[in-house]
C-alpha cells in the first residue's frame, strides 16, 4: 500500500455563489490533497468555506475554477451525468444528523446504496449485515434509525458511507450531534478504518478534541487554508487569530499573547 | 430484489396511507358508481323490448324506437308480412306515451294496446290479472305504490278512467313507466281502424332473422324492419344520447375530484421525503431511479384505492339488487378497465409535480441543515 499516493487533489478551487452584487466569495483558490490512508481534519471558522469545499471535493458541487481529481480522473471535467455512479462508487459520505431513511432499517440503509451499485438480493443482505457487524451493530440490524442512539446511527451512516467499497469518506461534522465520548469512538473508528482499509479521511469539524486523531490539520479561513502554525489563540474571548494579524500583543511572564482586539487586550491588563 | 423503498415510504406511515387510500377510493367510486348508475339507467330504458319475445320488428317507415315518438303502419302489411318465406308468427300493438293519471298524480307511462294472450303483453305480473276486460288496465306496482292505488282503483289515461286489474314488477325506468290495455280499447278511444303500431316479428327455426328482415325490407317498402337488437340499441341510444353531457361532466368532475386527491397524496408524500430524496441524490442515486420510486408509490395508492372502489361499487350492486330499490348498477369490464387506466393515468399525472421538484433538488443541500 502506497500511503503517499495521493487520492484525492485539488487545485486552485474558487468558488462564488451568486453573481455581482450579492456575489458570495466561499473559496478562494484552495490547493488540497489527501493520500491513501491519510486522515485530514480541517478547521475554520463558521462560514469560512468548509461546507463547500467538502461538496466540491465530494462531486456535490462545480466549483467556479479550479480542478479536482480523483485517482487518475479528473471530475470538474466531467459532465453532469457521470457525477452519481462517481459518488456511488468512490466517494462516502457522512453527515452531522446522520441522514438515514427513517423507514428502512439499519441494513436495509446499507442494502439500499448497494442496491444502486448493482448488488442486489442476498448479496446485498449479507454485505450489509457484514459491514454493521464489524461496526458493532450485529445486534440492531433490524431497528430503524428512530430506535437506535446518535452513535449508532452515525456508525449505521458509516457502513453505509463503505458499503460500495469507495477510496474516500467527506465527513462533515461528524460528531456535532453526538456527546464527546461517542464522537472519540467514531472518530476512532473513521482513523481504523483509513489505517487497516487504506481509505482517505477528510473530516471537517469545529471539535479540538478530536485532533488528537488526525494525521493533518489544515485552518481554513476566509476561503484559504492558512498555516495552523501561525494560528493563536486569544486568551480573553478564545478566538483564533493568526499571529501577524492580531491587533495587539502583551508580554506576560515571558510569553507573548496574541488579542484579537485591543478591547481583549485592555481587559487582560486589567485583570493582571 | 432490492430494496422496494416505494412500499416502505407508504408503510411507514400507515395512518397517511390508510387516509389518502382512501381519499383515492372514494374518488374512483364516485365516477364508477355515477357511470354504472347511468349505464343501469341506461340499459334498463329498453326494458319492453328486452324482455319481449320476438326476433324482427316491423314499425313505420323511419321510425327505429318507442321513446318519443309515434309509429302507424296499415294493417294490411302485416297480412303481407305474414307470408314472407320464413316468417313464422307475427303479433302487433298500438302504442302512445301518455300520462297516467290519479287524482293529482300523472306519470308519463307507455300506453301498449295488446292482443290477449299474444306476445307484447306484459312478462311479469305481480297481482291481479293480465286477461283484461274491457275498460280495465294493468300498471306498474311501484307507481301504483306511490300513487297509493289498489286493484279495482281507477286511473285516467286518454281522457277515460280505467280500472286497475293487475299490476306488473319491473316496468319502471327513469324516463316513464308501462301501462297496458286491450288492442281494441286502444283502437277504440283513439279512433283508429286497421292501423297497427308495431309488429313483432318469430322467424322459423332454420331461418336466420337477418335473411328474412332481408326478404321483409325487400318486398315491403312502405315500413321499417330491425333486428330486436338494432331496436333495444336505438332506443336506448336516445336516453344515452339525452343524457351524454351529464354524464361528461359528472365523470369530469369524479376526474377532478380523483385528481385532487392523489395528487395531493402523492405530492405530500414526496414532500415529507424531500430530505431523503436529496440524501440519495448525494449517494449516488440517480433522477430515474428516483422517479421510479414517486411513481411506485403513486402506483401503489392508485392500484389500492381503485381496488377497494371496485369491491364497494360491487356490494354495492349486490346491497340494491336485494334491496327493492330500482336502481341498476351496470359495471362491466369494458367500464372497470376503462377507469382503471384513468386512474392510473391521475396517477402519472400527479407525479409529475413531485417529479419536477426531485429534478430540482440540489444534492448538495444536503450538508445544509
Ligand atoms: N448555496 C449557497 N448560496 C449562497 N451562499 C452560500 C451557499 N452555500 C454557502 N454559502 C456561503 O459560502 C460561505 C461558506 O459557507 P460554508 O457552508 O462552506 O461554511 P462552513 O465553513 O461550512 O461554515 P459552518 O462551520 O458554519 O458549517 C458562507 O458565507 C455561506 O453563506
Ligand atoms: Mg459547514
Amino acid at each position: 500500500m502506497n500511503m503517499n499516493e495521493k487520492v484525492i487533489d485539488a487545485r486552485g478551487l474558487v468558488k462564488t455563489f451568486g453573481e455581482d452584487a450579492t456575489a458570495v466569495p466561499a473559496l478562494r483558490g484552495v490547493d488540497f490533497s489527501v493520500s491513501r490512508g491519510e486522515v485530514v481534519l480541517i478547521m475554520g471558522p463558521s462560514g469560512s468555506g468548509k461546507t463547500t469545499l467538502l461538496s466540491v471535493i465530494g462531486a456535490l458541487l462545480k466549483p467556479t475554477s479550479g480542478t479536482v481529481t480523483l485517482g487518475v480522473t479528473e471530475l470538474t471535467a466531467l459532465s453532469e451525468r457521470d457525477l452519481p455512479d462517481i459518488r456511488l462508487a468512490h466517494l462516502g459520505f457522512i453527515f452531522q444528523d446522520f441522514n438515514l431513511l427513517s423507514a428502512l432499517t439499519a441494513r436495509e440503509n446499507v442494502e439500499l446504496v448497494l442496491n444502486l451499485a448493482g448488488v442486489k438480493g442476498e448479496e446485498g443482505r449479507r454485505k450489509a449485515s457484514e459491514l454493521l457487524k464489524d461496526l458493532g451493530l450485529g445486534h440492531r440490524l433490524d431497528f430503524r434509525p428512530d430506535k437506535l442512539s446518535g452513535g449508532e446511527k452515525q456508525r449505521v451512516a458509516i457502513a453505509r458511507a463503505l458499503a460500495n467499497e469507495p477510496e474516500v469518506l467527506l465527513c462533515d461534522e461528524p460528531t456535532a450531534n453526538l456527546d464527546s465520548k461517542i464522537g472519540h469512538d467514531i472518530v476512532r473508528r473513521l482513523r481504523e478504518i483509513a489505517k487497516d482499509k487504506g481509505k482517505s479521511v477528510v473530516i471537517v469539524s469545529h471539535d479540538t478534541r478530536i485532533k488528537e486523531h488526525a494525521d493533518r490539520i489544515l485552518w481554513l479561513e476566509d476561503g484559504k487554508f492558512s498555516e495552523m502554525s501561525a494560528m493563536v489563540t486569544d486568551p480573553v474571548c478564545g478566538m483564533s487569530i493568526e499571529k501577524d494579524k492580531a491587533a495587539a500583543t502583551l508580554v506576560d511572564s515571558g510569553k507573548t499573547l496574541y488579542f484579537c482586539s485591543k478591547g481583549c487586550a485592555k481587559e487582560y491588563q486589567g485583570k493582571l | 430484489m432490492g430494496i422496494a423503498l416505494a412500499w416502505r415510504n407508504l408503510s411507514e406511515n400507515r395512518t397517511r396511507f390508510i387516509i389518502s387510500v382512501g381519499g383515492i377510493a372514494l374518488a374512483i367510486l364516485l365516477v364508477l358508481s355515477l357511470d354504472g348508475i347511468v349505464a343501469g339507467s341506461i340499459r334498463q330504458v329498453s326494458v319492453y323490448i328486452d324482455e319481449t319475445p320476438f326476433d324482427l320488428v316491423v314499425s313505420q317507415k323511419g321510425v327505429k324506437n318507442l321513446h318519443m315518438t309515434t309509429s302507424f303502419f296499415d294493417a294490411d302489411l302485416v297480412d303481407k308480412v305474414r307470408r314472407i318465406d320464413g316468417v313464422k308468427k307475427v303479433t302487433t300493438i298500438l302504442y302512445t306515451t301518455d300520462y297516467l293519471v290519479s287524482g293529482d298524480n300523472r306519470s308519463v307511462a307507455y300506453i301498449i294496446g295488446y292482443e290477449q294472450g299474444k306476445t307484447g303483453g306484459p312478462w311479469m305480473m305481480d297481482k291481479g290479472t293480465e286477461k283484461l276486460r274491457s275498460g280495465e288496465i294493468i300498471i306498474d306496482r311501484d307507481i301504483a305504490a306511490k300513487d297509493k292505488l289498489l286493484l279495482g282503483d281507477r286511473v285516467t289515461i286518454f281522457g277515460r278512467d280505467f280500472k286497475i286489474a293487475g299490476f306488473t314488477k319491473g316496468t319502471v325506468t327513469i324516463v316513464n313507466s308501462i301501462a297496458y290495455i286491450r288492442f281494441d280499447d286502444f283502437e277504440r278511444l283513439r279512433g283508429l281502424r286497421s292501423v297497427v303500431s308495431y309488429a313483432f316479428v318469430d322467424t322459423k327455426t332454420g331461418n336466420s332473422p337477418d335473411a328474412v328482415m332481408g326478404k321483409i325490407k325487400k318486398d315491403i317498402t312502405q315500413v321499417s324492419v330491425q333486428t330486436k337488437k338494432e331496436f333495444a340499441d336505438s332506443e336506448r341510444k336516445v336516453v344515452s344520447d339525452m343524457s351524454a353531457d351529464i354524464m361528461k361532466i359528472m365523470n369530469l368532475i369524479g376526474f377532478l375530484i380523483g385528481m385532487a386527491a392523489l395528487g395531493l397524496t402523492v405530492y405530500t408524500a414526496t414532500l415529507a421525503k424531500v430530505r431523503e430524496y436529496g440524501i440519495l441524490k448525494a449517494v449516488g442515486s440517480r433522477n430515474t431511479w428516483l422517479f421510479r420510486v414517486v411513481f411506485e408509490q403513486a402506483a401503489i395508492s392508485t392500484l389500492a384505492g381503485t381496488a377497494i372502489a371496485f369491491t364497494l361499487v360491487l356490494l354495492l350492486k349486490a346491497g340494491l339488487a336485494l334491496s327493492s330499490s330500482n336502481i341498476l348498477i351496470v359495471v362491466g369490464w369494458d367500464s372497470f378497465l376503462r377507469i382503471a387506466a384513468i386512474s392510473m393515468m391521475i396517477g402519472v399525472m400527479a407525479s409529475a409535480i413531485p417529479i419536477i421538484k426531485i429534478l430540482r433538488l440540489d444534492p448538495a443541500d444536503v450538508f445544509r441543515r
